[in-house]
């Protein structure tokens, strides 16, 4: 009777132990870093502009193949780390069915809805002021894009307004899903982009004074130029402090107010669910 | 009793390896040292400023060049090499144990900027930005420029050119026009295209009327006959007013010169330091 229950305890120990070591392996693999996945061929670079300009062409068949192509194109460019890929799934679903809509005669969204998500976001991260934007400066981003992607952004006929026509401020699903998750990524890591609307106002003035002067005392660029050049930054206090806020943000939220923060800020956005 | 006595002690064991399971699945510490190396371009933004955008699954390699650690923070970290890595398509690799605070020297082997390396400080568990600049040419699009690349308001060329070296730029057929835009894209003028080559390697049309926009660089857009937007450049105007004629007053220039350290500029027009 003894030797039975030696052997039962020395059972249980032993399933026990198991299942400590294999819980103690998979926590420390999940340690490591940035998971590679997707990658697309590593010898064959493509510039990422000219891919999204490409399927934007192919797209304006509106076949559901090409469209659908373009969608998985926009959120291939902006993967947002630690967002479940199911989650990223749901929002590109919905992002497309509003798409599809919009080609077919749906209204789309407006400008002013990306300022209102990105300001928003900001609020709830409760990040520094220089994380806001502006009309201004989401205009001024999508017509400086206009140039890389000129299938994709800025499609509409130019509407008039007054005695001059202007870039239409409305945009498909995609394109405002696009230039939102742009101006996140710019928030997040420029710089440039880094001030708060007073600030960019004033940057882009002392940007126009400077190439008037430039043009006038007649410095001509090299418009040949110098091919692509290897830079680095070592560290961006701002970057840092913009992840920070978010970090804390999201351990502030809730389980459900994370989850549903994709379709929230897809709401303000103005895409249809 | 032993019946009795072997129960008791297996509860007291169950309800100890219980209490132990707490333990069980606990992580163990994070490892020492660490960073990470994101990947970016880096292209013209509005008014040409210099911003970054994403550039994923780009192979990088790196080696410890050597410690530098501050007053916060000692260097820990035991990986020297990175070797093989690959931003992955969220433009990031995490180097796991790499040794930080320290000098490290990195090359990116693939994409744009490939066999180009620098040095750079990596700092323990931040992220540093490797970034291919694209801002040292003029032209957005490879094999897409526009002739001229500058307009002169008071002295205009007669036409505009846009090139395209890949071809693929609209014909004559589908009555295209070429749309100025400035940096708040307000539409300034327009022209309708009237020279296209049959190849779609260029299409013309005569210049606009520039004379009351600002000096700055302007969006020049392609738009088909049917509404859509075809390609676009980018084109500097330079709307400077000819200066007056220089007439100074008698005796100024002469006053100027008899101060060794100033002469007079007569293209400025006023008294300089030398």
């Amino acid at each position: 009777m003894n030797r039975r229950y030696a052997s039962i305890w020395v059972f249980i120990i032993t399933i026990f132990a198991l299942g400590c070591v294999t819980a103690w392996l998979s926590a420390s693999s999940a340690v490591k870093g940035q998971p590679q996945t997707e990658q697309t061929s590593l010898n064959e670079y493509e510039d990422p502009f000219v891919r999204l300009n490409r399927k934007a062409q192919a797209a304006k068949g509106n076949s559901q193949t090409t469209v659908q192509g373009l969608a998985d194109e926009v959120f291939t460019w902006f993967r947002v780390p630690n967002v479940p890929s199911d989650t990223v799934a749901l929002m590109k679903d919905r992002v497309l069915r509003a798409e599809t809509n919009y080609r077919r005669g749906n209204k789309g969204v407006q400008e002013n809805r990306v300022v209102q998500m990105i300001n928003e976001l900001a609020d709830k991260f409760k990040a520094p002021n220089y994380t806001k934007t502006s009309p201004a400066q989401v205009r001024q981003t999508r017509v400086s894009l206009m140039l890389y992607l000129p299938n994709f952004v800025a499609q509409a006929q130019p509407v008039g307004v007054g005695n001059r026509k202007t870039v239409n401020s409305e945009m498909s699903p995609l394109e405002a899903t696009y230039l939102a998750m742009f101006m996140f990524y710019q928030k997040m890591n420029s710089e440039e982009y880094q001030v708060t609307p007073q600030e960019w106002s004033e940057k882009i003035e002392r940007k126009l004074a400077e190439k008037h002067f430039e043009l006038k005392e007649k410095k001509q660029e090299n418009k040949k130029g110098k091919p692509p050049e290897v830079s680095a930054k070592e560290f961006n206090p701002k970057k840092d402090e913009v992840e920070q806020a978010i970090a804390k943000g999201s351990a502030d939220m809730n389980f459900n107010e994370l989850l549903n923060l994709a379709n929230t800020s897809l709401d303000t956005l103005g895409i249809e669910r | 009793m032993e019946k009795s006595i072997g129960k008791v002690m297996m509860i007291i064991v169950l309800s100890a390896l219980a209490m132990g399971a707490d333990d069980c699945g606990s992580s163990p510490p994070p490892s020492p040292g660490g960073f990470t190396i994101q990947t970016d371009n880096i292209v013209f933004g509005p008014l040409a400023l210099p911003i970054p955008v994403r550039a994923p699954n780009i192979e990088v390699s790196g080696e410890w060049q050597f410690d530098r650690p501050t007053a916060e923070n000692p260097t820990e970290g035991d990986q020297r090499s990175w070797r093989n890595g690959n931003s992955g398509a969220l433009g990031q690799t995490y180097v796991d144990r790499g040794r930080a605070p320290a000098l490290w020297q990195w090359g990116e082997l693939s994409g744009p900027c490939t066999d180009q390396i620098i040095q750079v400080r990596v700092n323990l568990k931040k992220t540093t930005v490797l970034y291919c600049d694209f801002t040292g040419r003029f032209f957005r699009r490879p094999g897409l420029r526009p002739t001229p690349s500058s307009i002169d308001v008071n002295s205009p060329p007669a036409s505009v050119y846009i090139h395209d070296e890949n071809g693929g730029l609209p014909s004559l057929g589908s009555m295209p026009r070429i749309e100025y835009y400035d940096y708040n894209g307000n539409l300034v003028a327009e022209r309708q295209v009237t020279e296209a080559a049959p190849d779609g390697t260029w299409i013309g049309g005569p210049t606009p009327d520039l004379s009351s926009v600002s000096s700055g660089v302007y969006n020049v857009m392609i738009r088909n006959g049917d509404g859509s937007l075809d390609e676009g450049v980018a084109i500097e105007v330079s709307n400077i007013l000819p200066p007056p004629p220089c007439d100074p007053s008698p005796g100024v220039v002469e006053a100027c010169e008899r101060d060794p350290w100033m002469y007079w500029d007569w293209d400025r027009c006023s008294c300089i330091a030398r």
